[in-house]
């Protein structure tokens, strides 16, 4: 009786999901002209929501204030040193292979980093990120989005230290469209990367001896 | 009651992790004609998953939105959180390989059998879609047949053990033929399941995490193997029950819970037994020696 409960749920996540496939065909359709250029940290069929959710997302992962330090602070582009550079996951009928993630994450370091530091004179801690793992997947009736990353903060040249972060993002699986599973995906980063700029003071501080 | 699932309609969503459905036993007619393999071993997932306990009102409310939102809301803060505990475990972890751990073992006991079309070290990561796996079947060589394996990882029981389960298909050549699904030749699910480590929680996850995730990565490679010698087992077998006592043995549902199943003991190993489930024929590799049972195995037919 029990194996039939689960078989049921399990019948039920499945079913909800071929219902709206034709719906996020249509969809898909639509947003493959955004797929191609790159993954934005903000949803292309409408902005204005996708703005205010991200905006919602990072107050809640982290206060929105700018980080004030002594150093100045110097963000490198990200090195994706990704075991699988191929995909972020599935959707469960096809992998998710999107295109321009430096274009994505070049992104992701304009809107939650660069800008977010205030410094005055003094020396320049370099940062230099690296990304070790970003996928998507579904887990019942949500989507999750998995940011992680690593930092090397470097003085003059010379690492001072390597730390780690990650970020998890979610949202409801309503139309199973990609979109939704990249949206994820932004809220990971929305998740992991504040975390960077929260450190900078106490790295910071190590340089001035 | 039982309910009879079409095996070929959900072959995408199997490959995914939401496996269920009957054994289809490679009959021995068809393991005499293969005389090749073109392995497709895909590992979906970049990183172990952390252990949720999904929340299941919509199953016990009879489905419905409302329940369903409830469900989402409450998975969302259990997977935060499971997320966070695991963290310490991530960050020791960031460079293992799994799909090389699986690569190894797979292509070691496929290449014991069969005569492999290519050999790679590292496991696919490309789900394919339908189209892709006709077109994957259709140019199969005479004689050559596509072993198309899934794998997953998952932290089980609020991190106190880890499961690796593979769905596993063997399509031949003439499966592409006519239109539609392509029916496979055999398919299982296999699985692994190892011994508890630690209370549960951050107590597991740190003895996972110690020295650079060592335990994890030992344990993460015994699963690999195992799996692959069941695999392997379970290619040269045409027996739908085999003749052998009946015993009760834990596994793990799809939300994550142990529960008992009546099964085959298959092989009694020093520290883990091999069974089959007598409802489905799924294989499970479990830690220590199940239970006997009294009944009598009726499932035993030559």
């Amino acid at each position: 009786m029990k194996n039939i409960n689960y078989l049921l749920v399990a019948l039920l996540s499945l079913s909800v999901t071929p219902a709206f496939a034709k719906e996020a065909k249509k969809v898909d359709e639509s947003v493959i002209e955004y797929q191609k250029k790159a993954v934005k940290t903000t949803v292309v069929d409408n902005k204005a929501k996708a703005k205010k959710k991200a905006a919602a997302a990072a107050s809640q992962a982290t206060e929105d204030v700018p980080t004030v330090t002594s150093c100045q602070v110097q963000f490198e582009a990200f090195q994706d040193l990704r075991l699988n550079k191929d995909t972020v996951g599935t959707n469960f009928s096809k992998a998710l292979t999107p295109s321009g993630l430096d274009i994505w994450l070049n992104d992701a370091e304009a809107d939650l980093w660069r800008g977010k530091v205030k410094t005055s004179s003094g020396k320049t801690l370099v940062l230099k990120p690296k990304l070790e793992r970003l996928y998507t997947y579904a887990e019942s009736m949500n989507l999750h989005g998995v940011m992680s990353l690593s930092v090397d903060f470097l003085l003059d040249g010379k690492l001072l230290e390597t730390r780690k972060y990650r970020g998890l993002g979610s949202t409801a699986n309503a139309w199973n469209a990609e979109h939704e599973y990249y949206d994820a995906l932004s809220y990971a980063a929305h998740e992991a990367m504040p975390k960077v700029l929260k450190d900078i003071p106490s790295v910071c501080a190590k340089t001035k001896s | 009651m039982k309910l009879k699932i079409t095996l070929i309609g959900l072959i995408v969503v199997l490959l995914q992790g939401c496996a269920v459905g009957q054994r289809t036993v490679l009959s021995q007619a068809d393991r005499g004609s293969i005389k090749s393999v073109d392995l497709y071993n895909l590992v979906i997932q970049d990183e172990v998953r952390p252990a949720v306990d999904i929340s299941n009102v919509a199953g016990a409310m009879g489905g419905g939105l409302i329940p369903a939102l409830i469900d989402s809301s409450i998975n969302k803060g259990r997977s935060l959180s499971a997320q966070d505990v695991a963290e310490p475990l991530f960050f020791a972890t960031d460079s293992v390989d799994f799909r090389k751990m699986l690569a190894k073992e797979i292509n070691t006991s496929v290449t014991s059998l069969y005569t492999l079309r290519s050999q790679k070290d590292v496991a696919e990561t490309k789900l394919l879609s339908d189209p892709d796996l006709i077109a994957k079947i259709k140019q199969l060589n005479e004689g050559e047949n596509l072993l198309y394996t899934s794998s997953f990882y998952n932290l089980m029981e609020n991190s106190k053990s880890i499961k690796v389960e593979t769905v596993a298909f063997v399509f031949k050549k003439s499966a592409a033929a006519k239109s539609g699904k392509p029916k496979p030749i055999y398919f299982n699910r296999l699985a692994y399941i190892s011994e508890s480590v630690g209370n549960g929680g951050a107590d597991s996850i740190a003895a996972w995490a110690k020295n650079n995730g060592e335990l994890f990565v030992k344990i993460l490679s015994d699963g690999a193997a195992e799996i692959a010698q069941v695999l392997k087992y379970d290619l040269q077998n045409s027996v739908q029950f085999e003749c052998n006592k009946l015993v009760a043995a834990d596994i793990f549902g799809l939300n994550g819970a142990k529960f008992n199943i009546k099964s085959i003991l298959v092989e009694q190993k020093p520290t883990r037994a091999v069974v089959r489930n007598s409802a489905d024929g799924a294989l499970y590799s479990v830690p220590g020696t199940p239970v006997p049972s009294k009944k009598l195995n009726k499932k035993c037919k030559q």
